[in-house]
């Protein structure tokens, strides 16, 4: 871990000037209480601070050898007292052999100097507990920017990887059914064949390929859809009828990939799948206040019973309009009569 | 001479077999059905000998319709993908082929459909091979039963409660009560168990229709449920229900 007073210039210059400032403090106190004139007064102030302003830049690694999260708290303290006695012993003989030699034949001063012991190793103690608190402040301060910034960083890895889950997958009962269609129409219908297999395969591209796009335009999502949509008709031919009614202005506002998907692929599984009568598929978007709406209504057999699985797929919907608009209120089903219906609202994103 | 019939609800499907079994002069076609109903009633009045049955279906799936079969024709299953399915028809050994197939592999299935039958009765093996896939399935969203020559599909979530009668179980809804032949054990263990409890010996019960519980005699108690039925609660039954309930 870096020093964090000699990280940055800007860091050692308020250093020195709270040293100053006790500094003048003390030369003040000194010559207004004790009469010693300006000279003397900083000088003696002067030799004290900048030595233990000197120490206690060491003093630092002290602090970051016994981590008070992980050492024993007992050798913590015990570091300290050494470490706290050691600093005052050569503070105060530094400073006082010093001192001797420039004020030699002052006596007045020299006096002061030998009574000043007990008050000076009494703000010796305070500064040094002062220094390693702030020490260690600066220490719990950088652990909870970096837990902070981890965090951020996790949670955004765990949405990525979410909504990589949940965007939908090619569903295997889907392609082996189209493949089974090809296979068939190679007999009956040639062109047919040829025209089916272009169009799982752009499905296919898009499936694969795309998925790291997050967001793209609604006219690049219904591309998709129509593929699926045509390639599904082939399978159910007059089962399977779809109308899309799409406002101009809707066309090009950003959806998020695949979103549309799993919904159209649910109103065929659970209209289409489970009825023998004509399944008629409508969709409708339009603009509204939050970005746009969309509307996808399927009839279904109402004597068909109930499959579960539906509501997986919705859930995941949900779960990603959560992740992505943080939002839970986008999603609405409705199952009236013989009409299911899902009305989402994709907002703008910002 | 084969008689024969489609069971599948993709028309494409049923071409590709078509074509295939042109290739068959010993086998005609009686007609092809594009769910699980029409294809129940021609197995019923067609007897066909030989059926192509696709899994996945409107109405009733192909498992479901065998449930209520009783002479089973030779089946030769369809199916794209089902894991459960595939498992199952593999430790059966009845034919099946996966979609898409050749021309090979559907004569080989032919082939090997005529020949077992001839051997052992198949409708053995279909048996084990419904038993095994329903087996597979955790969670039931619905139940097939008969009701002389009509067929109900319920959802789960209609049952009021399950009563065990011998080798059957009586099945009861708001509409009535059908009889199907399958052990409690079978529904104790895939019903929802949220919402499903075996309260009795001979009772399962919907939770959600209970109305009330009454003391019958000293520590034992009636369960009063949306119908008007009185079942009696066992001991085990009693707290079950209460941890299940949580009152």
């Amino acid at each position: 871990m870096v020093h964090p007073v000699l990280q940055k210039k800007k860091y050692l210059v308020y250093y020195l000037l709270a040293w100053a400032f006790i500094g003048t403090v003390h030369a003040t106190v000194l010559n207004h209480f004790y009469g010693f004139n300006h000279l003397i007064s900083f000088t003696d102030s002067f030799v004290f601070y900048s030595l233990f302003g000197i120490i206690a830049i060491g003093l630092w690694y002290t602090v970051k050898y016994s981590d008070i999260n992980k050492a024993k708290i007992t050798d913590v303290i015990f570091n300290h007292g050494g470490a706290a006695a050691l600093t005052l012993v050569i503070w105060y003989l530094t400073g006082s052999f010093l001192l001797r030699q420039i004020f030699a034949d002052n006596t007045e001063y020299l006096n002061f100097l030998n009574v000043s012991i007990p008050w000076r190793l009494t703000i010796g103690v305070f500064l040094y507990l002062l220094i390693i608190l702030i020490y260690y402040l600066v220490i719990s301060y950088r652990n909870l920017q970096e837990k902070i910034l981890n965090e951020a960083e996790l949670k955004s890895l765990v949405k990525e990887t979410e909504l990589s889950l949940l965007k939908s997958q090619i569903n295997p009962h889907f392609l082996f059914n189209s493949l089974n269609s090809i296979s068939s129409l190679t007999i009956t219908n040639p062109a047919k064949a040829q025209e089916m297999i272009i169009k799982l395969s752009e499905f296919l591209r898009h499936s694969i390929g795309h998925k790291e796009r997050q967001m793209i335009s609604l006219s690049e999502e219904m591309d998709h859809i129509l593929l699926y949509l045509d390639i599904e008709k082939v399978r159910f031919g007059d089962r399977l009828v779809y109308r899309l009614d799409i406002s101009e202005s809707c066309k090009n506002f950003e959806v998020p990939n695949m979103i549309l998907q799993p919904l159209f692929e649910n109103a065929v599984k659970h209209g289409v799948y489970e009825s023998s009568d004509e399944v008629t598929i409508s969709f409708v978007c339009e603009p509204c206040m939050d970005g746009i709406k969309l509307k996808i209504s399927n009839n279904f057999d109402l004597e068909a019973a109930p499959r579960m699985g539906n509501r997986m797929g919705i859930k995941n919907i949900i779960n990603r309009l959560r992740l992505i608009y943080q939002r839970e209120d986008l999603l609405k089903t409705n199952k009236s009569n013989s009409i299911f219906e899902v009305e989402m609202i994709l907002p703008k994103l910002t | 001479m084969i008689r024969a019939i489609i069971i599948e609800d993709e028309q494409p499907a049923r071409d590709l077999i078509k074509h295939y079994l042109t290739a068959h002069s010993n086998i005609t076609l009686l007609g092809e059905f594009a769910d699980g109903f029409s294809g129940l009633k021609a197995i019923q009045e067609l007897k066909p000998d030989l059926v192509f049955l696709d899994v996945q279906m409107p109405k009733l799936t192909g498992f479901e319709l065998l449930e209520l079969i009783d002479e089973t024709p030779r089946i030769i299953f369809t199916t794209a993908y089902d894991q459960f399915a595939i498992r199952a028809f593999e430790l059966n050994a009845v034919d099946y082929l996966l979609k898409p197939y050749s021309q090979d592999r559907f004569n080989q299935a032919i082939l090997k459909a005529l020949e077992r039958t001839q051997k052992e009765p198949l409708s053995q093996n279909i048996t084990k091979l419904t038993e095994h896939v329903l087996e597979k399935q955790n969670i039931l969203d619905r139940v097939v039963v008969k009701t002389g020559s009509k067929i109900k599909v319920i959802p789960v979530d209609q049952i009021i409660y399950v009563e065990s009668q011998d080798d059957y179980v009586m099945i009861y809804i708001v509409e009535g009560k059908y009889l199907k032949q399958q052990t409690m054990k079978y529904f104790e263990q895939h019903l929802d168990p949220g919402k499903f409890l075996r309260i009795h010996r001979s009772y399962i019960v919907n939770i959600d229709t209970i109305k009330q519980l009454e003391l019958y005699e000293k520590n034992s108690y009636l369960a009063i449920l949306s119908n008007g039925a009185k079942l009696k609660v066992s001991d085990s039954g009693y707290k079950a229900l209460k941890s299940l309930m949580k009152f």
